[in-house]
């Protein structure tokens, strides 16, 4: 966000605006490590499962057994 | 009070899910993938193409509040109709001791559960913690414009805390699609029908399959 004061050197006046701003160490957390951890993140859970199934493939699905055929008498 | 619905049906097959739990499931599903998707069009630019594709970024805008409170409501509702089956149980250990024979399909060396195993309660619980820590860093975000000066803080909580929250659930989401998609095969089928095998449950849920109430033609036929 860009403010333009008319009168730049009392900020203050403008609703209490600090003298010197700074950005948070929060923004700045998350625009450098956290983004590039997080993307490392997200690539490396969607590999996972990918070599996962490459390696292990699906549960086998358990089936109910057939009722037995009856036997029709000729 | 009337009798519980039997859960074993005549032909053998569970009801797994009733068709409440899973329009709340779906309701929850598709608005998480919505917040998911505009989500990560915010997140960093090379993405930002996913805004475009889903009626630019003013919408995404917009709307991303909005399906936040749905996912919000929906992960409630789910808070109430399964909470008391998600609490942990001292078998859950057992579980988690497992977990390497889980991965590597040794299913017979894997502790049969309850409804719910311990890796579905830390599904469940990890969205609803994150969904209400997603609830007020969002608040916040959405209505910057109201939070005074003095409690500044609060913005900058938030702008850290939304993400890392998000960036959690996204990590229980891969692994909650892809087992239930590709890897435990049956499980999806009791998303949309609501019914699974009765090998199926035994399988996975042996603890649950035994206190089923059974209707009188699955009894025969089970010989329960």
């Amino acid at each position: 966000m860009i403010y333009v004061l008319h009168d730049a050197s009392n900020p203050e006046a403008y609703g209490g605006l600090p003298r010197n701003p700074t950005i948070p160490w929060t923004v700045r957390a998350w625009k450098m490590p956290l983004k590039w951890l997080g993307n490392l993140a997200i690539i490396g859970g969607l590999a996972g499962v990918f070599i996962h199934y490459l390696r292990f493939g699906p549960k086998d699905e358990p089936k109910d057994e057939a009722p037995a055929k009856q036997e029709v008498k000729s | 009070m009337s009798a519980p619905e039997p859960q074993i049906l005549p032909n053998g097959r569970v009801v797994r899910y009733s068709f409440n739990e899973r329009m709340v499931h779906w309701l929850a599903g598709f608005s998480y993938i919505y917040l998911l998707l505009t989500g990560l069009a915010f997140w960093s630019p090379w993405l930002f193409w996913i805004a475009m594709a889903l009626g630019g970024a003013t919408v995404s805008r917009e709307l991303h509040p909005w399906a936040g409170l749905i996912f919000v409501l929906s992960t409630f509702l789910m808070y109430r109709m399964w909470h008391r089956q998600m609490k942990k149980v001292p078998s859950d250990k057992a579980f988690w001791d497992a977990v390497p024979h889980y991965i590597r399909n040794e299913d017979e060396q894997v502790p049969s559960a309850d409804r719910f195993n311990a890796g579905q309660k830390l599904l469940f619980w990890g969205f609803f913690w994150c969904g209400i820590a997603l609830l007020l860093s969002g608040l916040v975000l959405w209505f910057t414009h109201l939070v005074p000066w003095n409690l500044r803080y609060l913005r900058y909580a938030a702008v850290i805390v939304h993400p890392v929250a998000a960036l959690f659930t996204i990590g229980l989401f891969i692994i909650h699609v892809y087992m239930g998609t590709a890897m435990e095969r049956g499980a999806f089928g009791s998303m949309t029908r609501g019914e699974v095998s009765s090998a199926w449950a035994k399988k996975y849920h042996r603890v649950w399959y035994d206190r089923l109430p059974r209707s009188t033609a699955a009894k025969t036929r089970n010989g329960a």
